[in-house]
């Protein structure tokens, strides 16, 4: 039986051709496309052994044999076209893949930037159900930051760097055409291809929007898939704790509270607790979960159109107990094109997506529910099972007054530890439930476009995208008591509502002509106008009796007391901008390329005055194919080099994102505060002018050089590509302190610069050995970030300051965005005390003795990918690792003693048997020791993020029930994780992914997991 | 045909969509410059933004110091001798604790603090005073107008007089400065003290006069008694004590001011908008409509200054205790001592001050007395140990007295149940009247003493009043300065008069010992005793003189505050006070 059907075979004189296709080293080519010249209807593809058979009713014509990346046959139809053996070859210039760059696509050999392209092989099968994961480690020089490992919490992509003081780091995303404000919502199931355009020349095309890069996302079609093809993949993750919480045990911590001396052995008694307990807060907290991803699409095209549709559906239970960290999605992609005439295309790109979320607090030094995962100790358990000698006084007196003390669902209180209880931690389970709190939502995000065909190689592309967005937020918290600092004597109840939409209207022309074989000429000019409009509403009251009951049902803004205090805000917000843009290429006999980009940005008087709205983005690049040249030619088999190419950029983007709120004008802010005149307390409203605002103000400026140096060798086996780039942003929107004597805290300048520059590196290999195929991808890629200027009038720029500890992160000229300062540890004295290095030489060491201890920005990532397949078996091995970066642990503060701690430190502090330790003695655990590079650890890591066996059934079982492919799968992701940090998880240890990068303040780790699959199509 | 009809059409679309005029979008919620300083309601609402902005900014300033107290009272109390800065430890409130005991560096946050919130005050007020002139408006100004003007003349003249107070010679900021200003210094403290003078004496003709000694409103604005309060004070600065004398009896014969009855209502709700209030800045709390007095109020003092409950064995269920705070301020041991000495252990002033430690645990509703309590010392209460200091736990920087008189007195109306911690309801308050008192009691001692209102109000019967209402033992029998100065030690604790006074006076040998006993107090129960007993730990009390070099105030640098760090890199034309660098 064939594996494919012919449309339509039926005619009268039939006469019946067979035959096999194969490619020039005689492998059968499956799905090849066989068909009668002039007549599409008479058409066919290949089996799986590139058997075919054809009925024709004719026997004088020809057949057209075609297959992607093979040169076409023509092979004239005889009677004795009974046994065929038609042998393709490879097309060099069909192979050259398209690289789709912005408004338009270009062949890979063209390029003169710096574009990666992500295909869809490198997106199978991922265990993430959001786009921007799945780039990491796929792209040298594009970093992806997860700052929580929580579910349905999005990942921050970087790309060559980190360029802003400002939190507006992320590249500019787009999908089919649309931009997007985030690509969590598409699974990679969706995408056919992903770009990234590193380059500012590449990038110019998006002029102001670009200054961090570019990602174009190109979801899948219908057109590759003649015949129809439906799929159906599936995934069960089981996901667990990946790494041990490594915090001091019970005889560490009542070792070291009798040191630091809030533990004496009438402590110990008093407190109610049970010796040989030792309670294992990670077995408490975290808990194995399972997660399920399905996907179901249909694919189909014919010569005038194709579709794609796909249903999606995420359903993600984090590790944290309890049903309080979820993320469920369901979205919807129909992708549809139609030439409705030859010189008419029109399409359509849809996605729908509702998604809903509840999570659990992180990242807080003032307790939140994973830092008391931390902190907890562990010689009290989570619940109270004895009530009358459990539970604290401030719980007793609490239940006393009739306010809450919290329970889990079978009714136990949840214990305060009457040690280490007294802290802004309590209780993870108490900071789990103190508060509930959901968000859902809706987008709609699209394009409907028209391709004009006029003439040949004209193409008149006219689009409109949108985006229609709605969310919801709720959370409600009632009064209760847990501690002095853990409590609340008021109900809250917030809820917002935001609608936003966004169109954008594109229109552009590209036209490309190869004039005299040798010129090959391409032109695109364009406009585009984008308009942003979002309008919420957010309502949110507090007091001690605020609704008509307090039952779940009630727990809504409909059900406030008339007497309740609300605070309601509302104002619609607009932002527009439009641009004109354009690009020339110019090849010369394939091997001189020349590109130049221009971009005219003007955007709206919310980010700058009238006169200065427009900016303007050239660039331009040039390639050379070296590989092409007669000295390369003749002298090197073009089976060791198959391409070598040497490509050099110069480019301009901006950033606009740093704008907004009218930030030049000077203005009166009307009835801005008030003061109470009156023993009544009746408000006076007064106005006042907004400060000293600087109508000087722009966007920040990225201004980039790249060289390349790409090839082939070896008959494709070996692939390569080195880049190295330097990128200059300069006009950092820096908050200048004015002389104090102004009065005013701030003014905002263009006055700071940053380079960042690096070397980028991608190698390939693949081959086979037998029935064995294999391939390895390796990508690296080395950051250095530095500040090189920054307005006299300021020594640095702030960042975050830490509770417990007087590090704080900030900008400094020559040292990198975000760096760590404080003390540089000199050595222990004879008591186990830390001293500190006089760094400026003042003969003292004092406050002003803080220097870069750290940084929390990976100076190396890197990525390595592994494929092999062997009959129907195939593995795959991803791991990726990042370097040169450091952390900071911030759960234990010097002003929280009865905090637990990472055993680490208790087992590395300075004892009189060991002064050769890496920490202070215990009694010495100070504040300035806590602000050193003592507490300072390297954050490196490499992680196994995917071992992924599948099985592919044998198509001679599946075709019995219809199915053309069947895979299993199982795989092993984030279960080996090599670093030596201790905390929970170092590539979530950030607090965000700008002034807080590196600090760890009780993170929420990435799950390890282990994943089973099935990969089925029709 | 027909696809180039569509073609032009679609470029026609896109030629339209490409208005520029899409691009104004005008901003919501603002008027411009030229719409406003213009009419009496504009001049009242831009004074408004005065008293706003000082009492914000005198209240926090988050930026700079963390939310954890007022940068006013830091800057005017903290360098006192009479309080330990005590919090959790040593590890707590350090460059809060470094500028108390005088080994702070320039950029300490507390002189920053300070400095910045008076400029943000002065800038208010020269938004009114240079916008509300003839040359700006064409015309003569209003009598509202008028009395704007001078309002805000008053403060950004005492706003001016603190800043000479601790730095000497700030610069005089008379207009609002540009980003490129690069104020001088004043030529001296005595010039800052007599340009502050001047300006009231140009302000006075303007104000209101607060109506009576019940008049609540004239207590919350800027009216003559506080003008000549301010100028009194600057004089007295001066060495100008007869001019301070002459001010300071406006004040007094205006007899629109007296002291409150009882001293338990000092710096408690009770007064607000008392007899006694020369000025303060208003916060009332209003249901429904005010409820956040906070950034009004002192930001965090009712964190800041409350007890350090967490090493309590239990929360007091006390009627006058709010629970929850870090301690920041304990009185020494030597101020107690010398207060009980003074005033005797059963004085209002005592009682109303501090406690002691026997007071806090027998004295107060602790949850074992369950719902019926009577005050007093018994053997339960002594057995009982889920009162007082909790096991394993000691008061650090205290020995056995605690701060009553800057903490919340639930029973008083301070405590407001709103929010995190609650709030205080308080007025933030600037001027007393018993420090009119004793200012002009002692420009009569450093002169002659004077009847000020012809009614015997002479500076002695100033003194005696004040020592008479406080219940204290010690009542003076004649006017000398250093009767003064014993008097205002203790009336004034922690309002922000003591380290300047004492520099003032030349008397700062108890300011160099600062810091070098700070013991920890401990409860014998707590350590397995039987009964309660508390007492001092002054195992470690050495610990700041031994862990550092540069402990205590240095004659000829500490007399005046450093300009800060940031202050002096930002404006080149500052000079730095001396052996300040």
């Amino acid at each position: 039986m064939m594996l494919s059907v012919s449309i339509c075979t039926f005619a009268q004189n039939k006469h019946v051709i067979k035959g096999v296709v194969t490619d020039t080293k005689q492998e059968p080519l499956i799905g090849a496309t066989v068909m009668v010249k002039g007549n599409s209807s008479l058409v066919t593809v290949t089996d799986i052994n590139g058997q075919f058979s054809l009925s024709v009713p004719d026997q004088n014509q020809t057949m057209v044999v075609s297959y992607i990346g093979m040169t076409q046959q023509l092979v004239p139809i005889t009677p004795k076209s009974q046994n065929l053996k038609i042998e393709l070859s490879e097309d060099k210039l069909q192979l050259d893949e398209v690289v789709v760059v912005g408004y338009g696509t270009m062949k890979k050999s063209d390029v003169t930037g710096s574009v990666v392209k992500i295909g869809d092989a490198d997106l199978k099968n991922l265990s993430t159900s959001d786009a921007a994961v799945a780039l990491q480690g796929k792209a040298a020089g594009v970093q992806v930051l997860l700052n929580s490992g929580a579910p349905g919490k999005g990942a921050d992509i970087r790309i060559r760097g980190m360029s802003s003081n400002s939190s507006n780091n992320g590249p500019l995303l787009i999908v089919d055409g649309l931009k997007v404000d985030n690509i969590q919502y598409l699974d990679p199931e969706m995408i056919e291809s992903m770009e990234i355009l590193k380059d500012a020349a590449s990038a110019a095309i998006y002029g102001a929007q670009a200054g961090n890069g570019v990602v174009l996302i190109t979801t899948k079609s219908g057109s590759k898939s003649k015949n129809g093809h439906i799929f159906y993949n599936a995934q069960f993750q089981l996901k667990s704790l990946a790494r041990k919480l490594d915090v001091m045990n019970a005889d560490q911590y009542i070792a070291y509270g009798k040191e630091v001396g809030f533990i004496t052995d009438a402590v110990l008694k008093n407190s109610g607790y049970v010796p040989g307990t030792d309670v294992n807060w990670a077995k408490e907290v975290f808990t194995p979960t399972w997660s399920s991803h399905h996907t179901l699409g249909f694919q189909g095209g014919n010569d005038n159109g194709s579709y794609f549709v796909a249903v999606n559906n995420v359903n993600e239970d984090g590790i944290f107990k309890g049903d309080k960290d979820v993320y469920k999605r369901l979205s919807i992609q129909t992708n549809g094109e139609y030439k409705i005439k030859p010189w008419l295309t029109v399409g359509v790109n849809n996605s729908i997506e509702k998604w809903s979320t509840k999570s659990v607090s992180q990242q807080s030094d003032n307790g939140s529910a994973l830092l008391a995962a931390v902190t907890s100790d562990p010689l009290f358990g989570p619940l109270v099972t004895d009530p009358a000698t459990q539970l604290t006084v401030a719980q007793k007196t609490a239940i006393a007054n009739g306010v809450a003390v919290l329970k889990n669902e079978d009714g136990l209180y949840y214990r305060v530890s009457p040690i280490s209880g007294e802290s802004q931690s309590s209780n993870p389970f108490i900071q789990r439930d103190r508060t509930d709190g959901s968000s859902d939502g809706i987008n709609v995000r699209g394009l409907a476009y028209l391709n004009f065909n006029p003439i040949k190689g004209l193409v008149y592309t006219s689009r409109f995208g949108y985006r229609l967005s709605q969310g919801n937020n709720h959370s409600y918290s009632a009064p209760f008591v847990a501690n002095d600092f853990v409590k609340s004597s008021v109900y809250n109840i917030q809820a917002s509502a935001n609608t936003s939409y966004y169109y954008q209207f594109e229109n552009f022309i590209n036209y490309n002509k190869t004039i005299a074989d040798k010129h090959e000429v391409g032109a695109m000019a364009g406009m585009s106008f984008e308009a942003n409009h979002s309008d919420g509403v957010s309502v949110t009251s507090e007091g001690a009796d605020i609704l008509k009951g307090y039952d779940p049902n009630f727990r809504y803004i409909n059900y406030l007391l008339a007497s309740a205090q609300k605070t309601v805000s509302n104002a619609p917000g607009d932002s527009k901008n439009m641009s004109y843009f354009g690009r020339l290429t110019y090849t010369y006999d394939k091997r001189y390329s020349i590109q130049g980009n221009f971009r005219a940005d003007a955007y709206d008087s919310s980010k700058l005055p009238k006169e200065a709205r427009w900016g303007y983005f050239p660039s331009v690049s040039v390639g050379w194919m070296l590989s092409n040249e007669s000295f390369i030619k003749d002298n090197i088999s073009e089976k060791v080099l198959s391409s070598l190419k040497l490509r050099a950029a110069k480019g301009r983007n901006g950033n606009i994102s740093v704008l907004g709120g009218y930030p030049y004008a000077t203005i009166i802010n009307k009835n801005a505060n008030w003061y109470q005149y009156d023993q009544t307390g009746a408000q006076t409203y007064g106005s006042v002018t907004n400060g000293l605002p600087n109508p000087e103000l722009t966007w920040e400026t990225s201004d980039q050089i790249d060289f390349g140096l790409e090839g082939r060798m070896f008959n494709g086996r070996l692939s390569f590509e080195f880049d190295y780039f330097k990128k200059e942003t300069k006009g950092l929107l820096v908050s200048v302190t004015p002389v104090i004597e102004t009065g005013v805290g701030s003014t905002m300048k263009n006055a700071g610069n940053v380079d960042n520059k690096g070397f980028e590196m991608v190698l390939g290999w693949k081959d086979k050995i037998g029935d064995l195929t294999y391939s390895v991808n390796a990508n690296m890629s080395t950051l250095n970030n530095k500040l090189t200027y920054l307005d006299p009038s300021i020594k640095q720029i702030g960042g975050t300051s830490l509770q417990g500890s007087s590090i704080v992160t900030e900008c400094k000229v020559g040292e990198p965005l975000w760096y760590f300062k404080g003390y540089k540890f000199d050595k222990f004295d004879a008591n186990g005390m830390a001293t500190f290095k006089d760094v400026n030489g003042d003969g003292k060491w004092d406050s002003n003795d803080v220097t870069n201890i750290g940084s929390g920005l990976p100076t190396f990532n890197y990525g390595i990918t592994i494929n092999l397949a062997y009959k129907g078996f195939d593995l795959l091995l991803f791991g990726t690792g990042a370097a040169g970066f450091d952390i900071i642990p911030q759960a234990w503060r010097v002003d929280r003693k009865y905090c637990n701690n990472y055993s680490w430190y208790y087992e590395n502090s300075w004892t009189p048997q060991n002064t050769n330790a890496k920490f202070p003695a215990v009694k010495n655990w100070t504040k300035d020791a806590y602000s050193s590079d003592l507490a300072v650890f390297k954050g490196d890591y490499f992680k196994i993020k995917q071992i992924q066996l599948g099985y592919t059934i044998p198509s001679k079982i599946t075709k019995k029930f219809m199915v053309s492919s069947l895979r299993v799968f199982a795989s092993l992701d984030n279960f080996f994780t090599f670093t030596k940090y201790f905390g929970l998880d170092p590539e979530t240890a950030s607090a965000n992914n700008s002034s807080s990068l590196g600090i760890d303040m009780g993170t929420y780790p990435t799950a390890k997991q282990a994943t089973f699959g099935v990969n089925l199509s029709f | 045909m027909k696809k180039n009809i569509l073609l032009l059409c679609i470029s026609a679309l896109a030629f339209t969509a490409c208005n520029q005029d899409q691009l104004d979008i005008a901003q919501k919620g603002v008027i411009s410059m030229e719409q406003f300083y213009k009419t009496d309601a504009d001049a009242q609402s831009a004074v408004t933004i005065v008293y706003y902005d000082t009492e914000t900014n005198f209240s926090g300033i988050p930026e700079i110091n963390g939310y954890n107290y007022g940068p006013y009272f830091a800057l005017t109390n903290f360098q006192a001798d009479d309080i330990f800065l005590a919090g959790s430890g040593s590890e707590d409130c350090v460059p809060e604790r470094e500028f108390h005991d005088f080994r702070y560096a320039n950029d300490n946050v507390v002189p920053l603090g300070g400095y910045t919130a008076f400029y943000r005050s002065i800038q208010k007020c020269n938004l009114v005073i240079n916008n509300f002139t003839k040359e700006k408006l064409g015309q003569e100004l209003t009598p509202t107008m008028q009395r704007c003007v001078a309002e805000a003349r008053v403060m950004r003249a005492f706003d001016h007089m603190m800043l000479g107070i601790y730095f000497g010679t700030p610069p005089i900021v008379e207009e609002v400065l540009s980003v490129s200003a690069q104020p001088k210094n004043s030529e001296s403290q005595a010039a800052v003290m007599q340009w502050v003078s001047d300006q009231i004496d140009l302000a006075i003709p303007n104000l209101d006069e607060r109506k009576s000694t019940s008049d609540y409103n004239g207590a919350v604005k800027i009216t003559k008694g506080f003008a000549y309060a301010v100028k009194g004070k600057a004089l007295l600065w001066k060495k100008d004590y007869a001019g301070a004398k002459a001010a300071l009896k406006e004040v007094i014969k205006s007899d629109k001011y007296a002291l409150n009855g009882s001293i338990g209502s000092i710096c408690h709700a009770d007064s607000k908008g008392s007899p006694e209030s020369v000025f303060e800045f208003n916060a009332v709390f209003v249901a429904g409509v005010v409820e956040d007095l906070s950034p009004r109020t002192g930001r965090n003092d009712i964190m800041t200054f409350n007890w350090r409950f967490e090493n309590f064995a239990s929360t007091p269920n006390d009627a006058q205790i709010k629970a929850g705070g870090w301690g920041w301020t304990n009185p020494t041991g030597d101020f107690a001592r010398a207060l009980i000495a003074n005033d005797g252990m059963n004085s209002a002033r005592r009682k109303a001050y501090i406690k002691t430690y026997d007071e806090i645990l027998y004295n107060h509703q602790w949850p074992s007395d369950g719902t019926s309590f009577t005050a007093g010392i018994t053997p339960t209460k002594q057995a009982d140990a889920t009162r007082g200091i909790a096991t394993g736990k000691s008061m650090y920087a205290n020995e056995g007295f605690w701060n009553w008189k800057t903490v919340i007195h639930a029973d008083q109306g301070d405590w407001l149940k709103v929010g995190w911690a609650g709030q205080w309801n308080n007025n933030f308050r600037i001027m007393r009247y018993a420090e009119v008192l004793l200012m002009y009691a002692e420009a009569c001692a450093m002169t002659s003493d004077e009847d000020a209102n012809g009614k015997g109000q002479t500076g002695l019967k100033c003194l005696q009043d004040i020592q008479n209402r406080a219940g204290s033992a010690h009542v003076s029998t004649s006017l000398t300065l250093a009767d003064v100065q014993n008097e205002k030690q203790f009336e004034m604790w922690q309002e922000g008069c003591r380290s300047v006074d004492l520099i003032r006076w030349g008397m700062t040998t108890t300011l160099q010992k600062q810091d070098s006993y700070v013991p920890i107090y401990k409860d014998k129960l707590a350590e397995g005793g039987t009964v309660h007993e508390g007492y001092v730990d002054a195992s470690n009390a050495d610990y700041y003189t031994k862990t550092f070099s540069n402990v205590g105030f240095k004659a000829g640098k500490h007399e005046l505050l450093p300009f800060p760090r940031n202050v002096v890199q930002l404006n080149k034309g500052l000079k730095q006070n001396p052996n300040w660098n």
